[in-house]
């Protein structure tokens, strides 16, 4: 049975209905031509391609050169360190990581994708951009205010719907580009503020060949990580539970952002799509030193990570 | 069969040759849209009819880049507008759940009921807002919402649950709502 509501809304349907075959023909066209889905990821991952493509050989192999290769030394130095604080001073353009102390042993998608990108910053990796850090400095484009929940919300909803689980998807974990950044929230008012408030947190990054995109913010022990769900959009409708990717079809906006991006592709900042109001929250944070982009392609399954860790 | 920019030349030549082939090409096509919002089969016809005659009409001056896309667009808006004069009895269920989400899609209703809508404008914002979506999104609403393909059909084509279609569509419907409403497009 359709559930109708007035005829008022019914004849208002069908006006917008009608409208809708006034758009402009080239979106029509593209709704045609990408007739399976066989090309719907072709055309998702298009983009990414050609920002990849761009980046000259000979201009990596400099910027390795010159910047990265002294960084190597530092964050492989950091693991070995038994203290757990944050090395300030083992810091290349103010990237800073802190040590990982004891036996790493991966629990969760959370976990995973953290270690896979501290990894993935370790080796085969093209340093691509810093641009999130030069915008921070007065960029005008810049933004890190971003949406933290839903006002009054302290637990992600329990109704869910299970999506799937990661770990049956591992040939598809092949990421291309990590992302990494440290902030601190300096208001706890929104979801993951209320959490953070005050403390350095780790963000995470890992743009997938594949795979949706998935941001992880880390603050010692406490993980948490949603999908992409949209070009750019990360939002608790798709967060990280275990190894299971949890569809939040309640309140699916308990945190949700866009992150920008620079003509190049880099990401250049974090802001919200919606705005503030009773019900909604800003979480202020600060970026601490600086971020560093790599553009790499590798895989790594738990007992990879868990042995180059703990070796 | 002749390909589709041969039959929009021939068009441009005035040649009936074109209508023909575009009939033997086509017509599946112009009946399956059309059948997604009629359910009377003599209506159906009718519609398809039409398309052949606007496209008579409207070829040249225009010069569609997708024909196809051309003539899906012209068989749905075809139908539609077949479906007023019909009595809602008429209207398929699927158009009605259709419809029922769209309501989703509306901004809230103005005490200015009369106000004009301004239809070229309010297709531009449709437009603007549709190339913001990620490309999987607007694939699917376009499909969806102009050539009123089913959520099963479009998960049969795509790989894609037909919940995730539905998560998508729903986001989707309410960011245009927020969008519209945001252009003060009312009505």
């Amino acid at each position: 049975m359709v559930s109708r509501g007035c005829e008022g809304n019914i004849s208002r349907s069908e006006r917008l209905l009608s409208l809708l075959g006034n758009i402009d023909e080239d979106i029509l066209a593209e709704a045609i031509e990408i007739d399976n889905g066989e090309k719907l990821s072709v055309k998702r991952n298009k983009r990414r391609r050609l920002s990849v493509m761009r980046y000259s050989a000979v201009a990596a192999c400099l910027v390795i050169a010159l910047c990265v290769l002294p960084a190597l030394k530092l964050l492989k130095g950091a693991k070995n360190n038994d203290s757990n604080v944050w090395n300030e001073s083992d810091s290349v353009y103010g990237l800073m990581l802190p040590n990982i102390d004891g036996e790493v042993s991966i629990t969760s998608g959370d976990e995973w994708n953290y270690f896979a990108a501290r990894r993935a910053l370790t080796e085969k990796y093209n340093l691509v951009g810093r641009s999130l850090a030069a915008s921070s400095n007065g960029g005008d484009n810049c933004k890190f205010a971003f949406l933290g929940g839903k006002t009054g919300a302290s637990f992600l909803p329990e109704d869910d719907t299970l999506c799937y689980d990661l770990k049956e998807l591992v040939d598809s974990f092949n990421i291309v580009r990590v992302t990494y950044f440290t902030v601190e929230f300096t208001e706890k008012l929104g979801y993951l503020g209320s959490r953070f408030y005050g403390k350095r947190v780790e963000v995470v990054i890992t743009e997938m060949s594949n795979f949706e995109s998935m941001i992880t913010f880390r603050c010692g022990d406490e993980f948490f990580s949603c999908l992409e769900n949209g070009l750019d959009e990360f939002s608790t409708h798709k967060y990280i539970d275990g190894f299971n990717v949890v569809k939040s079809l309640g309140d699916e906006d308990i945190f949700s952002y866009h992150i920008d991006r620079d003509k190049d592709g880099h990401i250049c900042g974090m802001h919200s799509q919606r705005w503030e109001s009773i019900y909604y929250l800003a979480d202020k944070i600060a970026l601490v030193g600086t971020a560093v982009s790599v553009e790499t392609s590798v895989s790594y399954s738990i007992s990879e990570l868990e042995e180059f860790f703990n070796q | 069969m002749l390909d589709d920019e041969k039959i929009v030349d021939m068009l441009f030549e005035r040649s009936e040759a074109a209508l023909e082939e575009l009939s033997r090409k086509y017509t599946p096509l112009c009946t399956s849209v059309a059948s997604r919002v009629l359910e009377n089969r003599s209506d159906v016809e009718e519609c398809v009819n039409d398309v052949r005659l606007a496209v008579w009409n409207s070829i040249p001056p225009n010069r569609p880049k997708n024909l196809v896309a051309y003539l899906c667009t012209l068989s749905r808006n075809s139908a539609i507008n077949k479906l007023k004069y019909n009595t809602r009895k008429k209207r398929s269920s699927d158009y009605l759940v259709m419809l029922s989400e769209l309501d989703e899609s509306l901004p809230s209703p103005s005490e200015d009921l009369g106000a004009e809508l301004e239809e070229e404008r309010t297709a531009e914002v449709i437009s603007a807002f549709l190339r913001t979506l990620d490309c999987d999104t607007r694939v699917l609403f376009v499909r969806r919402y102009v050539y009123l393909e089913t959520p099963g059909e479009l998960s049969e084509h795509y790989g894609i649950s037909v919940n995730n279609i539905n998560v998508k569509l729903h986001r989707a419907r309410k960011k245009l709502a927020s969008k519209l409403t945001e252009e003060g497009i009312v009505w």
